[in-house]
């Protein structure tokens, strides 16, 4: 059942990720063949024509289509979370909550076929991004951004070593999925424990998500200054013990991913016990 | 055999104290067309709600074909809430294809010939029908399902009489044969006729459970009369 979860959640939401997909891609192109333009001496051009004017018109023409596609990107990445989150509540907590936990399937699948989705979203997002600012960088930068680029690459590839690269870029993914996924079970445990608010659970999710970030900013702040006076004040200091080594802050990454992931583990978890245990539809 | 809905000491309190149903004790036999009867807030939809598992229970237990709410008594309840629940932008054949991919006992050929027989588009999204055809649309598909019971919340309320009789038509001709039907209204004398039992709720608990022969023969008078003196204001 939970392929054909998928399948539905798949159509139901591809339609918008592709076009805001698209419209980055889109931008991406606009944006290159404009900064192509800007290799050449425009105002001479513009001088010659008799038309000096049109140097402000390009340069705020330029200035506009930077906050589009800074506008296109914030929608990618935030608009299209916002619109997973309301998909998550309005499917789960609201009317369509009626039909689909009545659906002979399990509460695991249900929540699974939602993350699964977003994830996929998340990660086509991510290689637009990456691929539509390195196009850019290129337009803009011309050969200077790929000599860059490689140089940065190959110093990587000689600090760390060819074996411990691979490993390096498995862990880089590993962290990306986890800070995936905790913004996910943030939203989605927040949307859980909002319905269980007698009114206003909209209002509620938000206070709680809100609520979630804060108290987690607070734990992480309190524990690491905790951490950073016991080393100041402890003979033996794990720190520096620490950067004795040359894999010390890629160990600092995998404690710190480890954490991020049993988070998500307790949120997952929470999520499911509301979800059954809980479930409160008006 | 047990009965098709089993409910012990089944209690529900929702979180601003007021209790929706107190300490019920009922079993529901196959094969009837129940009447779930009562005035607002007397606990029918709490009631219905928790043998569909959208509402978890405070207390006590409800067994649906002895299986407690889960996936095995999800594949054998047909349910119809008071509320439209289908997605406004989905068309009517999407809608059936969904219940033909969820539900193994879904009857697609009498869905499409109950959507013929009507006249609606099965092209049309959901959002361009009336509220009326959009309640049709939504009781073919739960009554299209050979389902072994059939939960109705309010299935006639809010349409006109011939939509009405329509409705009624349309469960008794449709429901599985050997199957539970329960109606929970409070519209009765449209539906008196048609039921082998009832149940009458009040506050959350339970003042009545029989036939309408055994209510006319002890009061000499109709289900609904009966009901209009028990619930009087």
């Amino acid at each position: 059942m939970l392929k054909r979860l998928l399948a539905y959640e798949w159509k139901d939401t591809w339609k918008l990720m592709t076009i805001l997909n698209c419209i980055v891609m889109g931008l991406t192109l606009a944006g290159s063949l404009f900064l192509l333009f800007t290799h050449l001496d425009l105002s001479e051009i513009f001088e010659q024509i008799g038309r000096s004017d049109l140097g402000i018109l390009y340069f705020l023409s330029g200035m506009g289509f930077f906050m589009l596609y800074v506008g296109s990107i914030m929608v990618l990445t935030l608009g299209s979370m916002i619109f997973f989150f309301v998909r998550f509540y309005k499917n789960l907590y609201a009317d369509q909550g009626y039909l689909m936990h009545t659906l002979p399937v399990g509460k695991h699948e249900l929540i699974w076929s939602k993350i699964l989705v977003f994830i996929v979203w998340r990660v086509i997002s991510l290689i637009v991004i990456c691929v539509s600012v390195s196009m850019l960088a290129y337009a803009g930068f011309g050969d200077g951004f790929t000599t860059v680029a490689a140089e940065t690459v190959k110093a990587f590839i000689d600090e760390v070593g060819g074996f411990r690269c691979g490993v390096y870029i498995i862990i880089l993914i590993l962290m990306f999925m986890a800070g995936v996924l905790y913004n996910i079970f943030t939203g989605y445990l927040s949307i859980s424990i909002g319905q269980l608010a007698h009114k206003n659970k909209v209002l509620a999710s938000v206070g709680v998500y809100i609520g979630i970030i804060f108290v987690i900013r607070v734990l992480s702040s309190i524990f690491s200054n905790v951490f950073f006076v016991m080393e100041e004040f402890s003979e033996k200091s794990i720190i520096r013990n620490l950067l004795e080594y040359r894999d010390a802050p890629i160990m600092l990454c995998l404690v710190a991913m480890v954490i991020q992931y049993v988070i998500c583990a307790a949120m997952y978890f929470v999520i499911y016990s509301i979800m059954n245990k809980r479930l409160n539809l008006d | 055999m047990s009965g098709i809905i089993e409910c012990r000491n089944l209690t529900k309190c929702y979180p601003n104290g007021k209790k929706a149903v107190v300490d019920l004790n009922l079993t529901l036999n196959r094969g009837k067309i129940i009447g779930l009867l009562g005035p607002n807030g007397s606990g029918k939809t709490t009631l219905i709600k928790m043998i569909n598992g959208l509402l978890v229970p405070t207390g006590g237990n409800v067994y649906i074909d002895g299986y407690e709410p889960g996936i095995e008594s999800k594949s054998i309840v047909s349910y119809l809430p008071e509320r439209t629940y289908l997605e406004a932008r989905s068309t009517v054949k999407d809608i059936v294809a969904f219940f033909e991919d969820f539900y193994y006992d879904f009857d697609v050929e009498r869905a499409r010939n109950m959507i013929i027989s009507l006249g609606i588009d099965e092209n049309a999204p959901l959002r361009t029908l009336s509220k009326g055809t959009k309640e049709k649309v939504q009781l073919i598909l739960v009554m299209s399902r050979n389902a072994g019971l059939y939960v109705l919340d309010e299935p006639i309320a809010g349409v006109d009489p011939a939509a009405r009789d329509y409705i009624i038509k349309t469960i008794v001709k449709n429901h599985n044969p050997g199957s539970t039907v329960l109606i929970c209204t409070h519209l009765i004398s449209d539906i008196e006729d048609i039921l082998d039992e009832v149940i009458f709720l009040k506050q959350g608990h339970l003042v009545l459970y029989g036939t309408p022969d055994e209510i006319r023969n002890k009061y000499n008078c109709s289900v609904d009369r009966h009901f209009r003196e028990v619930f009087a204001c």
